[in-house]
């Protein structure tokens, strides 16, 4: 298997570093840090010790005893809603804060949809004494008020954004937008598999502990996946748990979308609509109007409610290496639902989307063993299911 | 006519001047190239809108989600280039854009329809040096001249490059950040002009956040061969005024006299 991204950050054609020239000079001091510093032993082994004691790794990879029966497949989740602060934003945050930290660098800025990685990025920031700002769109920041709070107690100065649609994809616009103002000073701690090279790459990387475990656990356990299902916004947990999958061909790779309010109607489906294009300095498909405006896209998942998509997934969909499915709105909704009442634990919303997936298609899955990446917990988004849970019913 | 901006560019002093297309309707571009023309204007720097304008701050946003709202396709955009084209034959054009736009159409078929609308120059405010080969080859196919930006944190070596890979004027980028009027540019910006001009080897117009006319003629003596200015239009049409026209050329014949030749 080729390792991917090449020296200019391309996976195929995906990719690249579509920035203005202001940035280059970071995106090359990052590339050079990253290659120098994440390899030491010294560094290797904060993020081990952050990773285990912090976070709580290794996280279960946990048997779905009563969802495998109502499914008629051996379910595994891989329990990333265990992490603390509550999903697998911290693997990433880890990693580029401490790198932050041993590049010199005093302040952090992240943008955030859910609030997750803003979250994340507020505790890691915390514990290594970091100053934290954190980009929110409006939108984001009236659904999931108790993300906010909670980096406003890890010290981090939440910023409002009233730009576009007043989501994720405006609180990454003005993280970029400030990043460009204050290039030489601050570390951008982008939160997904997305933005310019080497954004894709270094994400990939510290979410990679996510399939490694996997693949530990299962091997452990004498295991054999036949199938691994993520859901797919930018594409951060499902990167890090098929990445080490992706050379074992007997492993089918899911990954998926949110189908919003459908597919002819709002959605984040990039994968499945979209046409390549370049939103936030990377090359990658892209939800966007046949004038090419970016989509204004819709999920009842923050998280998920992103109109691009990490340059990676373009490049395994186009290998077809990893298929790439969607899940609307109600069966996230329904998903969210059947996870708390059968097995005891909420998952986050973005992640019923891929356990609604299973759900839906069970036919499929009939008789195989399959590994969910359970990528957060839910309880961030009991807002907006006491919102929602009515549609659910047709109320 | 295709040394328009060559012609332009002969002597010291020049004024380009930034609006954006379909702001505030499209009907109302030409007027505004018109009155910029008239207030001295030697280059005209048309934007066309892009919904994620990242190198751009609130007055330019704006700018750019008023336009998409009044229909300002890239077709449109081109149509009305090609209006202001007819009625100043002289004018150097320059397309201002984020790169989906040029990707969204077709690289070629975008650098193509720019050339047939009277576009003399492309710049895409996200594209720089490294991705710019297809970019390149489709100007370099229909004779239109590409402008690549420089910032303050770019090395000599690298200013040479770009000049090298920029046929029309280099572009300095004058501060940290995004675009709109600021009351002071930072100190290095004169030393980075001088610094720029002799590895720059071609003009040098210096944009973003100049508000004042005395800003200009301090520029002016750093080294800077000409200014761009942007924002500063852009929040006068903002105010939507009657006599805004008659205000647009006005400035810029502040600005235009703030030169020095």
């Amino acid at each position: 298997m080729k390792k991917l991204p090449n020296k200019k950050g391309y996976f195929g054609e995906f990719g690249g570093k579509f920035v203005p020239e202001v940035l280059i000079p970071a995106l090359s001091e990052l590339e050079e840090a990253y290659r120098r510093i994440s390899k030491t032993t010294v560094f290797k082994r904060e993020l081990s010790f952050l990773l285990k004691d912090f976070a709580g790794r290794p996280t279960p990879l946990y048997f779905a005893a009563n969802l495998s029966k109502y499914a008629g497949a051996k379910v595994y989740l891989k329990r990333e809603d265990m992490v603390h602060t509550g999903a697998h934003k911290l693997n990433n945050t880890l990693g580029q804060c401490l790198l932050a930290k041993h590049m010199g660098k005093k302040r952090v800025i992240a943008e955030t949809g859910a609030g997750q990685h803003g979250v994340a990025t507020a505790a890691s920031c915390a514990k290594l004494g970091l100053e934290c700002e954190v980009y929110m769109g409006e939108v984001d920041i009236e659904r999931q008020k108790h993300n906010v709070l909670r980096m406003e107690l890890f010290g981090a100065r939440v910023v409002p954004v009233y730009a576009g649609q007043k989501t994720l994809k405006d609180a990454a616009s003005e993280a970029l937008r400030d990043w460009i103002a204050n290039v030489n000073t601050t570390y951008y701690c982008l939160g997904s598999a997305i933005g310019p090279h080497p954004y894709p790459k270094i994400v990939r990387e510290f979410q990679r502990v996510i399939g490694k475990e996997a693949k530990r656990q299962l091997l452990k356990a004498g295991i054999s996946a036949d199938c691994i299902i993520a859901c797919v916004g930018g594409g951060s947990n499902s990167i890090g748990i098929f990445y080490d999958f992706l050379g074992n061909a007997k492993v089918k790779l899911i990954g998926v979308e949110a189908g919003g309010e459908g597919l002819n109607k709002r959605h984040c489906a990039t994968l499945s609509k979209g046409r390549i294009g370049v939103l936030h300095g990377t090359k990658s498909y892209l939800l966007q109007t046949p004038d090419g405006q970016v989509s204004d896209v819709h999920s009842i998942s923050a998280g998920l409610d992103y109109p691009g998509v990490g340059p990676e997934h373009s490049y395994l969909k186009e290998s077809g290496r990893v298929k790439y499915a969607h899940a609307g709105d109600l069966e996230a909704l329904e998903a969210f639902e059947f996870l708390s009442r059968k097995e005891g634990i909420i998952p986050a919303m973005e992640s019923a989307h891929a356990l609604a997936y299973l759900l839906k298609e069970k036919e499929k899955f009939r008789g195989k063993t399959v590994v969910i990446c359970l990528s957060g917990r839910g309880d961030k988004d009991l807002g907006i299911y006491q919102e929602n849970r009515g549609k659910r019913y047709g109320y | 006519m295709g040394n328009r901006l060559a012609h332009a560019l002969k002597r010291k002093g020049t004024l380009t001047s930034f609006f954006t297309i379909g702001y505030p309707s499209l009907s109302a571009s030409e007027k505004v190239a018109d009155a910029l023309v008239e207030g001295g204007t030697d280059i005209l720097e048309v934007g066309i809108p892009f919904s994620d304008p990242l190198s751009d701050g609130p007055a330019i946003q704006l700018a750019s989600s008023t336009a998409i709202k009044t229909g300002a396709t890239t077709k449109k955009c081109f149509a009305e280039i090609a209006k202001i084209r007819k009625k100043h034959p002289e004018i150097p054009i320059v397309i201002l854009t984020y790169y989906n736009k040029l990707l969204s159409l077709g690289v070629e078929t975008f650098v193509h329809e720019s050339k047939k609308a009277g576009v003399d120059a492309i710049l895409a405010a996200d594209l720089n040096i490294g991705e710019g080969g297809e970019f390149e080859r489709a100007c370099r196919k229909y004779g239109i001249k590409t402008v690549y930006t420089v910032a303050l944190n770019t090395p000599a070596r690298k200013i040479a490059k770009i000049a090298a890979r920029t046929t029309g004027f280099l572009y300095l980028v004058s501060v940290f950040g995004v675009t709109g009027t600021r009351r002071e540019l930072p100190r290095e910006l004169a030393e980075a002009i001088r610094k720029a001009v002799r590895p720059a080897g071609k003009p040098i117009l210096v944009g973003f956040g100049i508000s004042a006319p005395s800003q200009v003629k301090s520029l002016s003596h750093s080294g800077a061969f000409g200014v761009i200015i942007g924002s500063a239009y852009t929040k006068l049409i903002a105010k939507g005024s009657g006599k805004v026209f008659k205000k647009l050329t006005h400035l810029s014949k502040l600005f235009k006299s703030a030169l020095v030749k």
